[in-house]
Formats: structure tokens, sequence, C-alpha cells
């Protein structure tokens, strides 16, 4: 036999011993569904980090830099020790103490509750660089931010890995109740902003890096955009350990400005129906 | 049901079967063929309005596929490192394969991942050369070097007996 043939006949034979397709179309629909409400529940949930990332760290919208923050509420209660609540995970190894150090966000959407932990008193604030009066430097230590998703009951989350034939029996798998997030967000030393346009003669990198411990798996980096409208990501990566991590590297245009931020901040914003001035439910 | 979902239907019903049997050549396992075929699915109908008319949904399918397939074999890797799963390292034995056809299973999967990708689309769905490389999202010569590499090493294999095609380069 012609070793073409053979190749071909040695794949038509392998492929050609196969399982029923049986309910194919009805595993396609229920896979369907399950990633629409699994986008969702990411685009929200990075969505949630990033808006925390641009309230705290974008020139202009950063406590102390003359205007209201966007998407930080005025009518945040006040610490009492009294309303202290604390919130606890193993795997991020962290303890907050809210709202005695940090800001709490929080966003309903039709997968379900998103609460995000900022950076308060505690965090962190980027100082003026005395050398350029007006010039804000970028954060050099990267903050982190915690993003706690709560499904509502009956939110069905993909494993990670469709399992099949035993799904079609089973129905989709329960996510676990709630699922924490937390994002270590900076940008690359070296960059600086100068009224309102950022100098990207160094060709700065913002890395977005959002650590979760289970849960649907993002099927694409969407996060990069709620950071700068225009940037080209160059990297992302996927690490599986204890959890899962997405790190994301991309490089900002030529043409980024401190306003394009503004108005993607005001953007998101507006997607979730939430007034720009007084986001804090 | 809408036109949309309609078309998509008709597309469904003659691609699955084709997009899983691929899968399967590329990993030897259907279950992950499976989903390698549902998640391909999945994103094309999720782009079906863009590439309906300006590109070939079976082409994109296909490239779907063999782009979550490589992200499979990147997951693998990292999970291995960490020893949370083990893949089988030889496929199954398929029923009714004649002995040269059981070595030649072995050879493919035992081949680097990108000329096991070049060697079933040329050979399974007899995909010419730009096709493949549109697929791949290589260039023609990459395509042609890596047939070739791939076809060097079931020679390598399969010895002299059999007369392995030398690809044109």
């Amino acid at each position: 036999m012609k070793g073409e043939d053979l190749i071909r006949e040695t794949m038509r034979r392998a492929s050609g011993a196969e399982p029923p397709v049986g309910e194919a179309w009805g595993r396609f629909e229920r896979a369907r569904r399950r990633a629409t409400r699994a986008r969702t529940l990411v685009v929200v949930t990075a969505g949630a980090a990033a808006i925390a990332a641009l309230v705290f760290t974008l020139p202009g919208v950063n406590p102390g830099a003359g205007s209201e923050p966007i998407g930080r509420g005025s009518e945040s209660p006040s610490p009492r020790p009294r309303d202290l609540r604390e919130y606890t995970d193993t795997f991020a190894a962290y303890r907050l103490r809210y709202p005695a150090d940090w800001t709490q966000f929080t966003m309903d959407t039709p997968a379900g509750r998103a609460v995000m932990f900022s950076p308060d008193a505690g965090a962190p604030v980027p100082s003026i660089d005395k050398e350029c009066a007006g010039c804000r430097p970028v954060l050099e230590s990267p903050v982190r931010y915690y993003v706690q998703v709560r499904a509502f009951p009956g939110y069905c989350g993909r494993p990670w890995r469709q399992r099949w034939p035993e799904e079609a029996v089973s129905g989709c798998v329960p996510m676990s109740e709630s699922v924490t997030a937390y994002m270590d967000a900076r940008r690359t030393a070296g960059a600086n902003v100068t009224a309102g346009k950022i100098d990207v003669a160094g060709r700065p990198t913002l890395e977005f890096v959002s650590v979760f411990p289970s849960g649907p798996m993002p099927s694409a980096a969407r996060g990069i955009d709620y950071w700068c409208s225009g940037c080209r990501v160059i990297d992302w990566v996927f690490t599986w350990g204890q959890g899962w991590v997405l790190d994301v590297r991309a490089v900002a245009p030529d043409d980024a400005t401190s306003a394009n931020y503004d108005s993607e901040a005001a953007r998101i914003l507006a997607s979730f129906d939430v007034p720009a001035r007084a986001s804090t439910r | 049901m809408s036109d949309r979902e309609t078309e998509f239907r008709s597309f469904f019903d003659a691609e699955f079967r084709s997009l899983r049997r691929i899968g399967y050549l590329l990993t030897s396992d259907w279950t992950e063929a499976e989903d390698l075929a549902q998640e391909a699915m999945v994103r094309v109908y999720r782009a079906w309005a863009r590439i309906r008319e300006r590109e070939r949904p079976a082409v994109y399918a296909r490239a779907v596929l063999v782009n979550r397939h490589r992200s499979l074999l990147r997951r693998a890797k990292v999970e291995a490192k960490h020893a949370i799963a083990r893949q089988p390292d030889t496929p199954a034995v398929v029923e009714g394969m004649g002995e040269d056809q059981i070595v030649v299973w072995d050879a493919l999967a035992a081949l680097p991942r990108r000329e096991r990708e070049a060697l079933v689309l040329r050979y399974y769905e007899d995909l010419p050369q730009a096709e493949i490389a549109k697929v791949l999202g290589i260039p023609v010569g990459t395509v042609k070097s890596l047939t070739h590499r791939a076809l060097g090493r079931l020679r390598a294999v399969l010895g002299p007996d059999v007369h392995v095609p030398a690809e044109d380069r």
C-alpha cells in the first residue's frame, strides 16, 4: 500500500470508530447558554475590578486630585466599629475589615452580584512628583483589588473542562456559591502621565493579573478593554495551580491619553446603569 | 426558529461530526474531541453574523478547533507541571486496524503538535495547502515544511518497504 493511502486509511479507520453523536445539538444549546452566562460573569468581575483600579490610579479620578472620583459614592457609610464586617478567604489569604480599611462597591447583574473591595485608607496613594509639578507618577507597586462574585440561586457555572457524556446526564454543574478573585493592577514603571497625556516613549505596558481560585474560565482577555480603549494585548497566559491565573500584558497606543481612560470609565459605568458619581449602593 | 438559527442548525448538522473526528485525530480522545467540537461550535455561533458571508464558516470552525486544541495542550503542560492530572501518553488501539495502521497511528500520535495538525488537515480533510495555512494561521511555506518533516518522521518509523510521499516543498 502506498504510504499516502496508508495514512489516509489509518485516519479514516481511527475516526470511523466513533461513539454515537447522540444529542449533540442539545449539548450545544446547553454549552452555549452556559458560555454566555460565564462570559457575563467574568466580564462583570473584570469590569468591577477595573473600575476600582480606575478610581484609584488614574489621573483626575483619584482622591485628592481636585475632582470627585468616578465610581466612588458620596453616601459611603462612615466607619463605625459596630458596622465592621470581616471577610476572609483562605486561598487569597486576605482578611478585610469593611468599612474600616476598604471601600465596598456592589453591582447586581443578571447572573449574580459582584462585590468589590478597593484599598482605601490603608492603600498607598500615589504622591505628586516633586520634580515635576503636575506630573503624576505611575504606581510602581501593584495595587490589589478583591472582587467577590456571588451567583444567584440556580446559576450554573461551566467547569473548566466539559465532561462527555456524563454532563448530558447530570445537567450543568452547580457553581460554588461565591467566587472570590483578586487582581493586581499596575502600570509599568517608567511611564509618566503629564497634563492628561501618557508619555509612551518607553512603550509602557499595562499589566493585569486576575487570580481566581475556582469558577468559570474567561474566554478572552476582556479585562484589558476596561483599562484602556485601543490598547493592544500582546500576551496573555493562563496558569493552573491552586487556582487559575489570567495574566494579561498590553501595550498602550501612541495616542493613548487619560481622556481615553476617563471616557472608558464613564462608558463602563453607563453600561452598568450606575450613576457616574454615586455608584455605591 | 429565526433564519439565523435555522442556518446555523444546518451548518451544525453538516459539520459537527467532521469537527469531532478532526478533534479525535488531534487528541486521540473522543471526550476531548467532543469538547473541542462543542467549543468550536459555540464560538462559530457567536461569530455567525460576521463569518457567514465574509468567510467560510467551515474553515473558520476548523481554525477555532485547532486553536482550542493548542490551548488544551498548553493547559495540560501546566497541569503536568503541577501534577494535577496526567494525560495518557499513547492513544488507544483502534479495533480493526492492521499492523501497519497501528504503527502509523502511534507515529501520528508521537508527532509534534503542528506537524500532526498539518497531516490531519492534509490527508484526512484533503485541504489544499493554502487552506491549511489559513486554518493554522501560518504561511504556506511553513505548511510545506511541516508536512515534509512529518512525512520524514513517518518514513523513518515505517521503514523502506512502505513508500511515504515526499511532498513537494
